[in-house]
């Protein structure tokens, strides 16, 4: 690797001059400021924020019961500390700088592996969250367990586990297998999307593949002993790939196992066709393309069906209106704008006002959930409303008359209670408060009663939800049904004498009524689906029930017409009092014996790392690169140190050394930092240019939004600079200074961008600090588009231009790949630039899998491009257009690369030149 | 029992004196004649190329431990002093077995084989094909070899010659034992087998709810073992008719040893159980800090044991109550031996410890 590279990217961030324009790239915004603490247990390092102390005593109590439970199950005992962190709201989660990826909604915890740092929020549950924390911990001992066995044989590489088995023995041992785990095998097999061991690639990563991992694990067990787990790390070292190691294990080969374990899931499985269908067959599909879910019926003035609900066809969630037999109509724009970076579709619904005029949904905005009240027909915002007290916001539910709006509130403890807000004065009224996960209201047509799903029964301990009424009189709890199985999404009838759930009372999660009677409650059921019936809601006539069917790893809106009449026989039981306090945990605030200590921050090593090369120019180079930050990663250092021993320098000359320091624990992010560097820089589009600089820099990036953040840097140095490429030698103090706003809502796919759109605008310049004399002062802008065609094609549109101007202008160069295609690399260059590229973008291949003699590799994308290009660069007068029109492909590699090959022909626009210019890279679109 | 013991003191007489003929005992589970008391000293510590594989060998006066480096060391049990070094071909797979001064060492891999290897004279004699990565057994002549894939073969312990093979086809995770005339296989699945020494045919037959996890322990009239499902089980010796069944709490990690009556059982839930042999009553249970994963040493009513939470700790045998414990400095994952009257346990941080009276 050439000399200069090796550092480049840490160099970058210590070089004010040329790396002044940040890159795209959506924003981690810590919204919300924390008070951390830390509570030490006998294995763990609980950190949390005071307002969720107590969720950190559970959560302590919860591990280092787990703790015990694994190492039993391992047969092993991790000798470290294993730090903890705990987040009372996703929302606060998301925030989180452990990691520096973007956190979706679909990630209910983490286990880091530099540091062995486990992450996760309560989403309200707080069996789901024990769950989760065990699930998280099961990943502690798996790396921890093979990584021991790994060092004591001498074994320096690590070997991980298939992904499939990691997820798998994760879920297997933290909970039972559940019902949403037979309805994805289920459904797999009967939509032919079942993956076979030797095929997990094709869901890889996917929810599927967590379950199908979990159902290997308990075939597992039941074939082997449930000790075949423990056995099989004992045995990691002694083979390479893990079929090696099973086949050492159990003494079968995974293929045998793997026609076994299908098998066994024909068998379980095929038969359940006998006595129910899949959704599409026994209702009437009511939605099309993509992810649609959550309807709710929006009541007009004739018998016609209409309905909002989310969608995601094209990788951003909506709110549609269909009205009767035309097409959707997208009335919420979600997640790209600020307002709604977030519209929940799992974990909420949508509510419409009796008079079907006014819609209220929760969308996430600037670090917290509000309460969006809107205007169906003129599709625009009537009011918000959002309360300091309440972080997350969901299933929101109008009172008859419309002036009230009760929802689920979750506060900075984290604990999900039942409130009921004033349209008009925004007054808020809480009707439950404890720990208990209160969710999914539904206001009763006579507005006396709140129906809704809670875990506040025994069986709730477990993770399971039943059906609840709260009469707004006296505020008396009554429980609907004493089973021991999950009722969930009430919905009332308009005569309010029936309330339509889900239920997976069989083991499917279907659809039946409640009959309300005076003490007692009758219930029967509606349906019987095969794979499951979520969220019903009555038709506005009351004469049938839409819902969410699950079918072909997807989810459509489906009408059930009528009311079947001989559904099966009514179950009536009595409607109770529900028990105040059904189940407690231990790590109560008072019981909790763990010591409390402030949160001190201490740094520890990220990565440390050291690396020789060698280059023709400047001679052998050798370095270290160190990366330091605290448990939670709000503070950070990077140093590098490096020395270019090449004959044209000496010691001292050639050493390369850089500190720089991120404070990220606040909306305001800033950085400073020291440097002395002797070496070649170039930013993205620039010249390179030889130059020794030594001096400091001030950074500072203020995040508006996960979209939109405003960014600029002082820095004040020494530079001896070479500028080559036109014979001069300059130096002197140089004072430089930029400022950046750049905004990116884009959608990704895994070559790159497919929709929406990101820009960057920015201003800099550079002074001499003695003489005032400017050096440049440079304008930079660039916009692109992306515009989608169908569901994976989309036409991409790049406008770039720069202009820098002084005594020593910077110089800006296009040609290659990224650039002007069909022009040698950096071939032309100049102190103006301006670019325009078009690109249609198109799928080639779904899945190319490649099988080599190690093992297959799996190209998940491989798709096609059309380009047409023109852009030119100049010093004194702009003289020419130069053009290129070509053909591309595009290869995903592991999520990480992607492979470029671009065949083009130039052009000056009057006339196409005969010769194909052919360029090759790795990266991304742009 | 009686029987055994002098045939032990016998060839330790003969070895230590003369030189003993290949293959008269299985000097890895002969106990100690004298057992020092605890409180125990320190008498010496070595550092070893990586950790420790399987439990120290006895070598009486000499104290032999196997690495993960495939080093097999040799030291004085009572001065530490290192007297040789043997490092084999990497790919070893299991625990070695001392018989005499023949160690042998099963490898995996391509050319997966058991190993014969004179320690006197640092020479192989001679090697037997396949993945042996059990420990082997010997009695006479006939040496027992057993695969982990169910294969278990008797050949000529001086010349490698076949006797008699026999495919199990099912999965063994720990080696068997000898009582008698009889082979003890416990396998993967719970099935217990007695195979006639003098040509391996199945004598009788019985099965546990779930796989054979400890080795077999052989007494006078019972064979116990433990299992998957953390059950410690007796079995008549001779039929194999089961005589008692106890659960406790934990996966039995190690091999089970027994004095005065009481077998000590390490487990993975940090614990260590002691149980009346002859009626399978739990008499006590001992907590650690750590999974228990080797086995114990027992000697005059004390067990010696070992956990992942770096402490050696000596166990009253009657009653469980702890009578000394030592802390090492690190892990202790392998089982513990007795050699002479020298207690010897590794740790994870490939420190081998040797403790007695001074």
């Amino acid at each position: 690797m050439n000399a200069p590279k090796v550092f480049l990217f840490l160099l970058l961030l210590a070089a004010p001059l040329h790396a002044q324009f940040g890159g795209f790239g959506k924003n981690k915004v810590n919204f919300a400021e924390f008070s951390w603490q830390k509570m030490e247990t006998p294995h763990f390092d609980v950190f949390f924020f005071e307002e969720e102390r107590e969720l950190a005593s559970y959560a302590a109590h919860m591990a280092e019961g787990q703790y015990l439970d694994l190492e039993q199950k391992f047969a092993h005992t991790v000798q470290r500390r294993i730090p903890l962190i705990v987040y009372s709201s996703h929302i606060y989660f998301e925030q989180t700088n452990i990691i520096p990826n973007l956190l979706p909604e679909g990630v209910a915890g983490f286990t880091e592996y530099l540091k062995g740092r486990v992450a996760l929020p309560l989403s309200g549950s707080l069996p789901d969250f024990e769950r989760v924390l065990h699930h998280e911990l099961v990943h502690v001992f798996t790396f921890d367990r093979i990584a021991r066995v790994l060092e004591r044989h001498g074994i320096h590489d690590f070997r991980p586990a298939p992904l499939w088995f990691t997820e798998g023995l994760a879920e297997y041992w933290s909970s039972e297998w559940s019902t949403f785990g037979d309805m994805i095998l289920r459904d797999a097999l009967f939509s032919r999307r079942l993956a076979s061991i030797a095929q997990m690639h094709f869901i890889y990563g996917t929810f599927q593949m967590y379950k199908e991992g979990e159902s290997i694990c308990h075939f597992m067990a039941a074939r082997y002993g449930e000790d075949v787990f423990e056995q099989l790390f004992q045995n990691w070292w002694r083979a390479e790939a893990f079929r090696d190691v099973f086949l050492l294990t159990t003494g079968e080969t995974l293929a045998e196992f793997d026609e076994a374990w299908l098998y066994s899931l024909r068998k379980r499985y095929l038969p359940d066709i006998a006595g129910s269908d899949l959704p599409s067959q026994m209702a009437h599909v009511r939605t099309g393309e993509g992810f649609n879910i959550k309807p709710t019926i929006v009541p007009g003035k004739n018998d016609s069906l209409m309905f909002v609900y989310f969608t995601n066809s094209q990788g951003y969630t909506q709110i549609a209106l269909q009205r009767e037999d035309k097409a959707p109509e997208i009335i919420v724009a979600g997640e790209r704008l600020p307002a709604f970076e977030s519209l929940h579709p799992l974990s909420t619904t949508i509510a419409v006002a009796s008079d079907g005029k006014m819609l209220a949904f929760s969308a996430k905005s600037r670090g917290r959930d509000r309460l969006y009240i809107w205007d169906v027909e003129e599709k625009r915002e009537l009011s918000v409303l959002n309360y300091d007290e309440i972080v997350a916001i969901s299933s929101p539910s109008f009172s008859p008359d419309g002036r009230r709006i009760a929802f689920s509130g979750a506060g900075q403890s984290g604990f999900v209670d039942l409130y009921i807000a004033d349209l008009e004065s925004g007054q808020l009224e809480r009707l439950t408060r404890d720990v208990y996960h209160d969710r999914q209201p539904c206001w009763s047509p006579d507005g006396q009663m709140i129906a809704f799903s809670s875990d506040r029964f025994a069986g709730g301990r477990q993770g399971r939800y039943s059906l609840f009424l709260y009469e707004l009189d006296g505020g008396r709890i009554r429980h609907l049904d004493q089973g021991d199985h999950n009722d969930q999404s009430p919905s009332f009838s308009p005569d309010g004498r029936s309330i339509v759930f889900s239920s997976d009372r069989d083991s499917t999660f279907n659809l039946y009524v409640a009959e309300l009677g005076e003490e007692r409650v009758g219930t029967r059921r509606l349906t019987r689906v095969l794979t499951g019936a979520f969220d019903p809601v009555w038709r506005a006539d009351g004469n049938g029930v839409l819902f969410s069917g699950f079918e072909a790893g997807g989810f459509q809106v489906l009408e059930l017409d009528g009311l079947p009449t001989d559904s099966t026989a009514v179950s009536w039981y009595p409607l109770v009092e529900a028990e105040s306090e059904p189940w407690q945990l231990a790590g109560d605030r008072k019981e909790s014996l763990f010591a409390l200590r402030p949160y001190r921050g201490d740094m520890s090593l990220d990565i440390a790392q050291s690396q020789i090369s060698q280059d023709p120019q400047f001679g052998t180079s050798g370095g270290i690169q160190l990366a330091l930050s605290d448990v939670l990663g709000n503070e950070q250092y990077t140093f590098v140190l490096s020395h270019i021993a090449g004959s044209q320098t000496g010691f001292f000359d050639g050493l390369n050394i850089a500190l720089s320091r991120y404070h990220l624990g606040q909306q305001l992010n800033w950085s400073w930092g020291f440097f002395r560097l002797n070496d070649r820089f170039s930013s993205t589009f620039g010249r390179f240019v030889r130059e020794k600089r030594t001096g400091g820099f001030v950074g500072v990036s203020y995040p508006f939004s996960r979209h939109d953040r405003l960014e600029t840097r002082l820095s004040l140095r020494h530079a001896e600079i070479d500028r080559q490429f036109e014979g001069r030698r300059l130096s002197g103090w140089l004072a430089n200074n930029f400022i950046n706003y750049t905004h990116d809502s884009s959608l990704w796919l895994p070559t790159g961008p497919i929709e929406g759109h990101r820009f960057s605008v920015g201003l800099g310049q550079t002074v001499d600090f003695k003489s005032s004399r400017r050096f440049n002062t440079t304008l930079f802008g660039d916009y692109r588009h992306y515009t989608r065609l169908s569901q994976r094609t989309s036409w991409a549109m790049r406008y770039m231009g720069r202009y820098s101007m002084g005594d020593v202008p910077e110089y800006f160069s296009l040609g290659g790949s990224w650039t002007l295609r069909g022009y040698p690399w950096r071939s032309l260059w100049g102190s103006k630039m301006v670019l325009i590229n078009g690109e249609l973008r198109f799928p080639l291949v779904d899945r190319l899998v490649i099988g080599f003699p190690f093992g297959a590799i799996d190209f998940s994308a491989f798709r096609g491009a059309l380009f047409a290009d023109a852009g030119n660069a100049w010093n004194r007068s702009f003289d020419q257009w130069r053009g290129a029109l070509g053909a591309g492909m595009r290869l995903a590699l592991g999520g990480v690369f992607v492979f470029r090959l671009d065949a083009a022909r130039r052009t000056d626009f009057k006339q196409i030149g005969d010769e194909t210019h052919w360029d090759f890279f790795f990266g991304w679109d742009f | 029992m009686k029987t055994r013991q002098i045939v032990c003191a016998l060839c330790a007489f003969c070895w230590i004196f003369s030189g003993c003929g290949r293959g008269l005992f299985y000097a890895t589970e002969a106990p100690p004649k004298i057992v020092p008391e605890p409180p125990l000293s320190l008498l010496w510590e070595r550092k070893l190329d990586a950790a420790p594989m399987g439990k120290a060998l006895n070598a009486a006066p000499l104290v032999m431990q196997m690495s993960t480096g495939a080093s097999l060391y040799a030291f004085d049990a009572y001065s530490g002093k290192r007297l040789g070094k043997k490092t084999f071909d990497r790919g070893i797979c299991g625990s070695p077995a001392l018989v005499g001064d023949i160690v042998l060492v099963g490898s995996e891999g391509k050319e997966a084989s058991l190993l014969a290897w004179d320690r006197r004279s640092k020479k192989p004699i001679w090697q037997q094909e396949g993945a042996f990565c059990l420990p082997p057994v010997v009695r006479g002549d006939t040496l027992i070899v057993t695969s982990e894939r169910g294969l278990v073969r008797a050949v000529n312990f001086a010349t490698g010659s076949l006797f008699w093979e026999r495919d199990l086809e099912v999965l063994i995770r720990v080696a068997p034992v000898l009582r008698g005339s009889s082979l003890i296989v416990g396998d993967g699945r719970g099935g217990i087998r007695g195979l006639r020494l003098a040509d391996g045919q199945e004598t009788w037959r019985d099965s546990v709810d779930s796989g054979v996890r400890a080795r077999p322990l052989v007494g006078s009239e019972h064979i116990w073992l433990g299992t998957a499902a953390g059950q410690i089980i007796a079995l008549d010796g001779a039929t194999g008719v089961l005589q008692w069944q106890v659960d406790i709490g934990g996966l039995p990690t190690g091999e089970m040893a027994s004095t005065e009556g009481v077998l000590g059982v390490g487990t993975a839930d940090r614990s260590v159980y002691g149980i009346e042999a002859s009626t399978g009553t739990v008499r006590w249970v001992f907590k650690t800090e750590g999974v228990v994963r080797g086995g114990p040493a027992a000697g005059a009513g004390v067990f010696y044991i070992g956990s992942s939470d770096g402490h050696l700790y000596a166990l009253d045998a009657s009653s469980g109550d702890l009578l000394w414990k030592f802390r090492l400095d690190g892990p202790v994952l392998e089982g513990i031996s007795w050699v002479g009257e020298t207690l010897v346990v590794a740790t994870e941080k490939k420190i081998l410890y040797a403790f007695g009276r001074r």
